[in-house]
C-alpha cells in the first residue's frame, strides 16, 4: 500500500517556507545592513552621539570701586510640548500658571493646542508642535518649582541673561545686550571682545532617555568665560549726578541736560549721566532717542564757556597781558580795512581787564580778543583744545562737532566764534577743553575703561591716562585759572557755584538756541564748567542743560552753576577731597591802561 | 587499567582542566571588564553630578552676586531708607571741619592721589569751616 501523496508533499512545503522566511529575513538585513547602512547608521548614530555647545558666561562690568555694574546670571526658558501633556496633570496647571506669570486661559491654550497651521515649509500646512514657550526667563528658583510639579512634557532650557543691577544707574555709557545676544551699545559694544569669552563643545553620546553617558565623552573643550571690565567710573559719583539731573529735570523741565565729572590730570571719567535716560534692564520700553549718549552724541554752541580758547590762546601768544585793558562799550571795530560789527553784551560794561572779561563773559572783550588772535591762530587753538574733533571716548555714538576751516568763514565768524557761536561742539569736547586749564595747559585723552582682568583679578589689559597734546603752557593755564575763579566768585557770572574754602575755577556759558532758522531769545542753552580746587585741581564738573523753562534768560550761572555746585559739595565729602583755602589774587583782577590795540 | 589507556585519561583530564581553566580566565577576564567599565561609568556619573553641583553652585553665587548688587544700588539703598523713616541726610559743606595734616604728616611731594587719601572729618559741628595749619 503506497502513502498518500499529500503525506509525502508536507516536508516539502514546510521547509520550502521556512527556506522562504529565512529568504526574507535575510534580504531585510541585507537591505538594512548593506543597501540602507550609510543612512541607518547616520540615523542611529545621530541619535546616540551628541554634540553640546557649552556657552561662555559674559565678564560682568565693575565700577572702579568694585560695583557690580553688569553680570550675566542663569535663568531658564519654559515651554512645553503639547504631544506630551498628559491629561491628569490638569489640576497642576494653576499652580504652573502663577510660576510663568501667565493668565491660566493662556496656559492652557499653549497646553493643548497641538497642531500648527500654515508655515512656509509644510506644504500640506500642518504641523505638530513639539514646542510652545510659556516663559521666556525665569530664574532658578522658580524653574526648581516649576520642575517640582512633574508636568508631563513641560521642561525648560538653561540661558544666560544680562542684569545691570543699578537699572537706569549709566545706562548711557554702559550700553545693553539684546534677546539675540548681540551688543547693541555703550561699553557692552566697545569691549565685547573681552566680555563674551569663547564657548566651548562637548561631543558623547547619550542613552534612550537622551540623558548624557558622560564615560563616552569622545571630545571636549572647555569654554572660556568672558574677562571683566572695570571702569573708572565709581557708582555713587554716578548717582550724585544723577540725582542731581533728576532735581534739574524737576525744576527747569528741560529738553535734555548733561553733567560729567573727571579728573583732570588722568582723564579718568568718574561720572557721566544724561537726562532722560532709560533702564537697562527693560531697553525696549523706552524710545530710542532716550539711548543716545548726549554727553558726547549731541551738539550745541558752547557759548562763552569757548572763551577759554580765545583768552588762552591770546595769552599763549604774549599778544595781551592779564592786566591789559579793553573797551567793552565799542560795537564795531576796525579789522583789516572793514569795520566788523562786535557781538551783545546783556549790560554795557566798559572798560575792563582780561580777567574781568572772563568773570563777567564779556562779549565785546572776547571778541576783541579774537580779533587780535587772527582767524588762522584762533583756529588753531580751538583745534589743539580738542574742538572739531572726535575726543576718542571709546564707548562710541560720539560725534565729532562742528568746527569749520578758516577758508569756510563768513565775515562774522571771526567775532562770533571767540564768543562760542558759528561752532558745534559735545559737552565732552567742553568739558575736556576746560580740563586742559585744569591740568595745566595738557589736553588728555577721556578714559572710561581702567582695566581688563580675568576671574582671578590679574589684570589682563591696562589703560593707562593718554595726553594727546600740550594745547598751551602750565603759565598760560596758571594764569587763566586765577581768572577763572573769578566768574565763581561774587561779582562773577556764576557766584552761586562758588564753595567757601575750594577755590572754584569755571566759566558759564548761555547759548541761544537756533528755531526755525533764528537765534530765539527764550530757548537757550544753560552751561557751567569748572574744576576745583583751583590751586591743585582734583575735579572737573560740566553741567549742560537744554532748553531750561524759566522766567528770564537761562543763564548758565543761574542754571547751571547752583548744580555744580551741589554736585561739587557731595564730592567734596565722598572723595575727601582738601580744602585749598582761599585763591591767591593776582595782578590779573588789579588792571591797568587801556592798550591801543591794533588786530 | 593498562598504561597506555592511563596516559590516555590522563592527557584527556589535563586537557579538560586546560580547557576549564581557560574558560575560568575567560570568564572572569571578561566579568573583570564589565566589573571595570561599571566602574568606569560610576565614575564618569559621579564625576558629571560633581560638575553639575559646581555649575549649579557657581550659578548660584552668580545670582546672589548680582541680588546683593541689585539691593546695594544707590535707588535701592535710597527706597530702604525711605521705607524705614531713617531720615537719612547728607552733612551740609559747613557743617564739615577740615583738619588739614600736620606739617609733618603732609606728604613730601603732593600728588594726584593726596587728595583722597589724608583726610580726617568731624561731622555735624554747625559752624563755618575752619582751617588749621
Amino acid at each position: 500500500m503506497s502513502k498518500p501523496p499529500i503525506a509525502s508533499r508536507r516536508p516539502i512545503i514546510v521547509a520550502s517556507v521556512i527556506i522562504l522566511v529565512f529568504v526574507g529575513v535575510l534580504s531585510r538585513l541585507y537591505y538594512l545592513h548593506v543597501y540602507e547602512r550609510a543612512a541607518l547608521a547616520a540615523i542611529a548614530e545621530g541619535n546616540r552621539i551628541t554634540f553640546r555647545i557649552d556657552f561662555a558666561r559674559r565678564g560682568s562690568i565693575f565700577d572702579t570701586r568694585g560695583n557690580l555694574l553688569a553680570a550675566s546670571r542663569t535663568v531658564y526658558e519654559v515651554g512645553v510640548d503639547p504631544q506630551m501633556v498628559y491629561p491628569g496633570d490638569t489640576e497642576k496647571w494653576p499652580a504652573l500658571a502663577a510660576l510663568v506669570d501667565m493668565p491660566i486661559e493662556q496656559l492652557k491654550s499653549r497646553m493643548l493646542r497641538r497642531i500648527s497651521l500654515g508655515g512656509s515649509g509644510n506644504p500640506v500646512g500642518i504641523s505638530a508642535v513639539r514646542w510652545r514657550e510659556l516663559a521666556d526667563s525665569i530664574p532658578e528658583s522658580d524653574y526648581e518649582k516649576v520642575m517640582a510639579l512633574k508636568i508631563k512634557g513641560v521642561y525648560g532650557n538653561r540661558k544666560f541673561q544680562r542684569v545691570y543691577p543699578g537699572q537706569s544707574l549709566a545706562s548711557h555709557f554702559i550700553g545693553f545686550i539684546n534677546k539675540e545676544q548681540n551688543p547693541v551699545s555703550g561699553i557692552e559694544r566697545y569691549m565685547n571682545f573681552y566680555l563674551s569669552g569663547q564657548d566651548g563643545w562637548r561631543e558623547t553620546e547619550r542613552d534612550g532617555n537622551r540623558r548624557e553617558l558622560a564615560q563616552f565623552r569622545s571630545r571636549e573643550i572647555e569654554p572660556t568665560n568672558g574677562l571683566n571690565v572695570e571702569l573708572t567710573v565709581d557708582m555713587v559719583v554716578q548717582n550724585i549726578i544723577e540725582e542731581e539731573l533728576r532735581i534739574l529735570a524737576t525744576k527747569f523741565s528741560p529738553k535734555a541736560a548733561s553733567i560729567i565729572v573727571s579728573n583732570p590730570s588722568t582723564g579718568f571719567i568718574l561720572g557721566m549721566a544724561n537726562w532722560p535716560n532709560f533702564d537697562l534692564n527693560r531697553y525696549w520700553k523706552y524710545p530710542i532717542d532716550r539711548h543716545r549718549n548726549r554727553a558726547v552724541a549731541d551738539l550745541y554752541e558752547p557759548g562763552s564757556t569757548f572763551k577759554i580758547v580765545v583768552l588762552s590762546g591770546a595769552l599763549e601768544e604774549s599778544l595781551v597781558r592779564p592786566e591789559t585793558r579793553f573797551n567793552c562799550d565799542l560795537n564795531a571795530v576796525e579789522y583789516r580795512g572793514r569795520l566788523i560789527y562786535l557781538p551783545e553784551d546783556h549790560v554795557p560794561m566798559g572798560e575792563l581787564t582780561l580777567g574781568e572779561i572772563v568773570s563777567k563773559s564779556s562779549n565785546r572783550g572776547a571778541a576783541q580778543l579774537g580779533l587780535l588772535l587772527g582767524p588762522k591762530r584762533l583756529y588753531q587753538y580751538a583745534l589743539a583744545f580738542g574742538f572739531g574733533a572726535p575726543t576718542g571716548f571709546g564707548p562710541g555714538g560720539e560725534v565729532r562737532g562742528i568746527l569749520h576751516p578758516v577758508h569756510k568763514w563768513d565775515n562774522l565768524t571771526i567775532s562770533r566764534l571767540p564768543v562760542g557761536y558759528n561752532i558745534a561742539a559735545t559737552p565732552l569736547q567742553v568739558h575736556f577743553a576746560m580740563s586742559v586749564i585744569a591740568n595745566e595747559g595738557v589736553l588728555m585723552a577721556p578714559r572710561i575703561v581702567r582695566r581688563v582682568f580675568d576671574q582671578e583679578g590679574q589684570t589682563v589689559v591696562p589703560f593707562s591716562p593718554e595726553s594727546r597734546r600740550r594745547a598751551v603752557s602750565a603759565r598760560t593755564a596758571h594764569t587763566l585759572t586765577r581768572m577763572l575763579t573769578r566768574a565763581a566768585a561774587p561779582g562773577g557770572t556764576a557766584p552761586e557755584a562758588q564753595i567757601l574754602g575750594f577755590g572754584v575755577a569755571g566759566k558759564t556759558g548761555t547759548t541761544r538756541k537756533i528755531i526755525d532758522g533764528k537765534y530765539s531769545r527764550d530757548n537757550h542753552v544753560a552751561s557751567f564748567v569748572g574744576f576745583f580746587p583751583a590751586s591743585r585741581p582734583r575735579l572737573v564738573i560740566t553741567v549742560v542743560v537744554d532748553d531750561p523753562q524759566t522766567v528770564g534768560p537761562a543763564y548758565g550761572g543761574r542754571i547751571a552753576a547752583p548744580a555744580f555746585k551741589n554736585i561739587a559739595e557731595q564730592l567734596i565729602q565722598y572723595l575727601a577731597i582738601k580744602p585749598s583755602g582761599p585763591f591767591s589774587e593776582s595782578l590779573a583782577m588789579e588792571g591797568g591802561e587801556v592798550e591801543q590795540l591794533r588786530y | 587499567m593498562s598504561p597506555a589507556i592511563r596516559q590516555q585519561t590522563r592527557n584527556l583530564l589535563r586537557i579538560l582542566i586546560l580547557g576549564m581553566l581557560i574558560l575560568l580566565i575567560s570568564a572572569a577576564g571578561g566579568l573583570s571588564l564589565v566589573w571595570l567599565r561599571q566602574g568606569i561609568s560610576r565614575s564618569a556619573a559621579g564625576i558629571m553630578a560633581k560638575e553639575n553641583e559646581l555649575a549649579g553652585i557657581e550659578r548660584t553665587i552668580r545670582n546672589l552676586d548680582s541680588r546683593i548688587a541689585s539691593l546695594h544700588s544707590p535707588e535701592a539703598l535710597k527706597a530702604s531708607a525711605a521705607r524705614m523713616e531713617l531720615g537719612l541726610i547728607s552733612p551740609k559743606q559747613a557743617q564739615i571741619v577740615h583738619m588739614l595734616p600736620r606739617w609733618s604728616e603732609a606728604p613730601a611731594r603732593p600728588g594726584p592721589a593726596d587728595n583722597f587719601m589724608v583726610y580726617r572729618e568731624l561731622a555735624s559741628i554747625d559752624t563755618p569751616p575752619i582751617y588749621l595749619k
